[in-house]
């Protein structure tokens, strides 16, 4: 059995990167999932009963839903999707019609209240 | 640049009809909801180079229409490799779509090299099409890599080989200067002739990367190509009169 | 809207109490338990309007390699691309209640799925898409804005980013229309004109047929996964569309519609609901052709659905 103090002990030094779960957290019903955090256990039973303790002592909540992080495809943020990308892409959005119908002397664009940009 | 104009007009035509070409396949189910919804942004991107390219010769919003739409076909200076429809064969879509970005590729880097004071320009497309090529390397990779995916890939080489002959030709004092076409079609073999390794599609490709390889040779127009400039331009052209169509 | 913090979750098997739950406003997620009955009448309404979805794409489909201008191309192709996508968000909900997208299109090949009045039908001329576009993409905002009430989660999010994409769509098809009636040729515009006459008996009967006495008694306001009947949301309807028309110089073509202010109700012409149910059975201009087409692409590509990455 390896001590502590050993060089090389496969218990000394942070542990691997698989035991990270993230937490996400429904707190109402109509509401949707929102990053809480992460915890670190050794499987995802510990890690259901640890994202609790830490994250939700003190609130009412629906849902929790813990993932293994080496689970997570992540998509990193694109600052050109931001700046260039969007502004090819107006042509697809519903504010690129207004300017244009004003112009022609189209009275009374309708709003929309709904999904109107 | 001289003769750049007629290089950038080529360049505007072949990314219009690609454009036009992924729209087909947009009107079918499918293969599956997702890939056709990936389709549809390719599409529009090149629908936009298409564009953003014609910007640069043809400022006159109304001129660039005419000159997508109103232009007959012969008038086109499009390689082979976009006059065809192959939408109904999804393998050899694939491999059309993934020798043309490749293409692509090899273009971008020249022209980039070659003609500085556009970086806008350039830097957009060189973004846009690395992720199509990694798109259609994908799907390239997927059916090679299935039994019935690989068989029809092969399968679809012979056709799509036909057309690649003019890949990168301009005519004698319609190209620039620093314009080697014989130059480009080497470097777009030697990448294709890598990744179909890294694939595990080796001998089968062999002459269809050979041709690659060969210098450009001027073709004339494929059948197929008056059908699909005829489809794309019968509404315009219905009533000359017309200010506009909406 | 009530949340579940509020008002307490039915035990699973318990109907009686899930049924109290949904009509005080509670909310029902995928994952859920439910009443079977709930479950099948949810996976109906989402698998209509999913394959209405997927089949409407086709009338535009069918257009978008001659679009006339360069500009609507790109976005009459981000119009499909989001109707698509629609199909495919509705048929991810479905899925999740039991149903398989590959069920949804077979059923409706084999003729065992109805496909909704609209998409029975197809543009015969290039002015009639931005008015035929007006009235559908109107009439589905009108119509989900009530749907966005209902008691299914996973549906009304679903709804959420539909309803903003539709908002695209109308704007698009406005100003397409109005382009056309403000600088069209008389042939341009009297392509629109026809469209409108083509279109609006359609899009009226698209809300499906008037209330009978026993509409709330339905399965589909009984579990709140609808909340308006037919009839209110038509009303609904005529009320947004009338005035958009007439900024266009439209005029609905029913001598017999208009508001009346005492009953706070439209008067219209009712459809022929005996030839609506007769094109909702096949009998449609396009009811053949469109299957067709959806037939032939789907055969033709089913091999590409099985491919798998190589282990």
């Amino acid at each position: 059995m390896p001590t502590s103090g050993t060089v090389g002990c496969a218990m000394s030094g942070p542990p691997p990167e698989a035991g990270i779960y993230e937490v996400f957290i429904r707190f109402r019903r109509e509401q949707p999932f929102q990053h809480a955090g992460s915890v670190r256990a050794a499987d995802a039973e510990l890690a259901r009963r640890y994202a609790q303790d830490v994250f939700l002592r003190r609130d009412r909540y629906l849902e929790v839903w813990v993932v293994p992080r080496e689970c997570i495809v992540k998509v990193e943020r694109d600052p050109w999707l931001d700046g260039v990308k969007f502004r090819q892409t107006e042509y697809r959005r519903p504010s690129y019609f207004t300017p244009r119908l004003r112009a022609r002397g189209f009275q009374k664009v309708p709003a929309l209240s709904v999904g109107e940009e | 640049m001289v003769g750049l104009r007629a290089f950038l007009s080529a360049w505007a035509d072949e990314e219009w009809l690609f454009g036009q070409l992924l729209v087909y396949r947009v009107g079918f189910y499918g293969p599956d909801l997702e890939e056709n919804i990936a389709l549809a942004s390719l599409a529009q991107d090149e629908l936009g180079h298409a564009g953003l390219l014609a910007d640069l010769f043809l400022p006159d919003q109304k001129a660039r229409e005419r000159h997508f739409l109103g232009r007959p076909a012969e008038e086109f200076s499009a390689c082979r490799l976009v006059q065809v429809d192959l939408a109904e064969d999804w393998a050899a879509f694939v491999l059309r779509n993934y020798l043309y970005e490749e293409a692509e590729a090899v273009r971008l880097d020249w022209f980039g090299r070659a003609a500085s004071g556009m970086p806008d320009l350039v830097g957009l497309m060189r973004r846009e099409e690395a992720e199509h090529l990694a798109h259609w390397r994908h799907w390239v990779r997927l059916l090679a890599g299935d039994g019935e995916g690989r068989r029809r890939l092969i399968a679809a080489a012979g056709g799509v080989a036909e057309l690649v002959g003019d890949v990168f030709y301009l005519p004698e004092g319609g190209r620039p200067q620093a314009f080697d076409g014989a130059e480009l079609r080497t470097a777009w073999a030697a990448r294709v002739r890598a990744f179909f390794r890294e694939v595990g599609l080796g001998p089968e490709l062999d002459p269809l990367v050979g041709r690659l390889g060969r210098p450009p040779e001027a073709a004339g127009k494929h059948p197929d190509f008056f059908r699909v400039v005829e489809t794309m331009q019968s509404v315009y052209r219905s009533e000359p009169e017309a200010v506009t169509w909406g | 809207m009530v949340s579940a913090v509020e008002v307490r979750l039915p035990a699973p098997g318990d109907v009686e109490a899930f049924a109290a739950y949904v009509a005080a406003g509670g909310l029902v997620d995928a994952g859920d338990w439910m009443p079977e009955e709930y479950r099948a009448e949810a996976v109906r309404i989402v698998s209509f309007q999913a394959l209405a979805e997927v089949i409407g794409t086709l009338l535009f489909a069918e257009w978008l390699p001659r679009i006339a201008s360069v500009h609507r191309k790109r976005i009459l192709t981000a119009k499909v691309q989001d109707e698509t996508g629609h199909g495919h968000i509705l048929m991810r909900v479905a899925e999740d209640l039991g149903l398989t997208r590959e069920q949804i299109m077979e059923e409706y090949l084999a003729g065992r799925r109805k496909l909704l009045n609209a998409f029975h039908y197809g543009f015969d001329a290039y002015c009639e898409l931005p008015i035929g576009a007006l009235l559908q993409n109107s009439a589905a905002i009108v119509q989900f804005r009530s749907l966005v009430k209902g008691s299914y989660l996973p549906y009304v999010r679903a709804l959420r980013k539909i309803m903003r994409e539709e908002s695209f769509h109308f704007y698009n098809a406005l100003d397409w229309t109005h382009e056309l009636m403000t600088a069209g040729t008389p042939r341009q515009k009297a392509e629109v004109e026809a469209g409108l006459v083509k279109w609006w008996p359609i899009i009226v009967a698209y809300f499906g047929p008037p209330d009978a006495a026993s509409v709330h008694t339905q399965p589909a306001m009984r579990w709140r996964l609808k909340v308006n009947t037919n009839d209110e949301v038509r009303q609904a309807w005529f009320s947004f569309i009338v005035p958009v028309l007439q900024g266009l110089g439209l005029t609905p073509p029913d001598p017999k519609l208009r508001h009346d202010p005492e009953l706070g109700r439209w008067e219209y012409t009712e459809p022929d609901w005996a030839e609506v149910r007769a094109v909702i059975n096949g009998a449609g201009p396009r009811s053949a052709y469109w299957k067709e087409l959806i037939r032939r692409a789907y055969e033709r590509d089913g091999w590409v659905r099985h491919v798998r990455a190589a282990a």
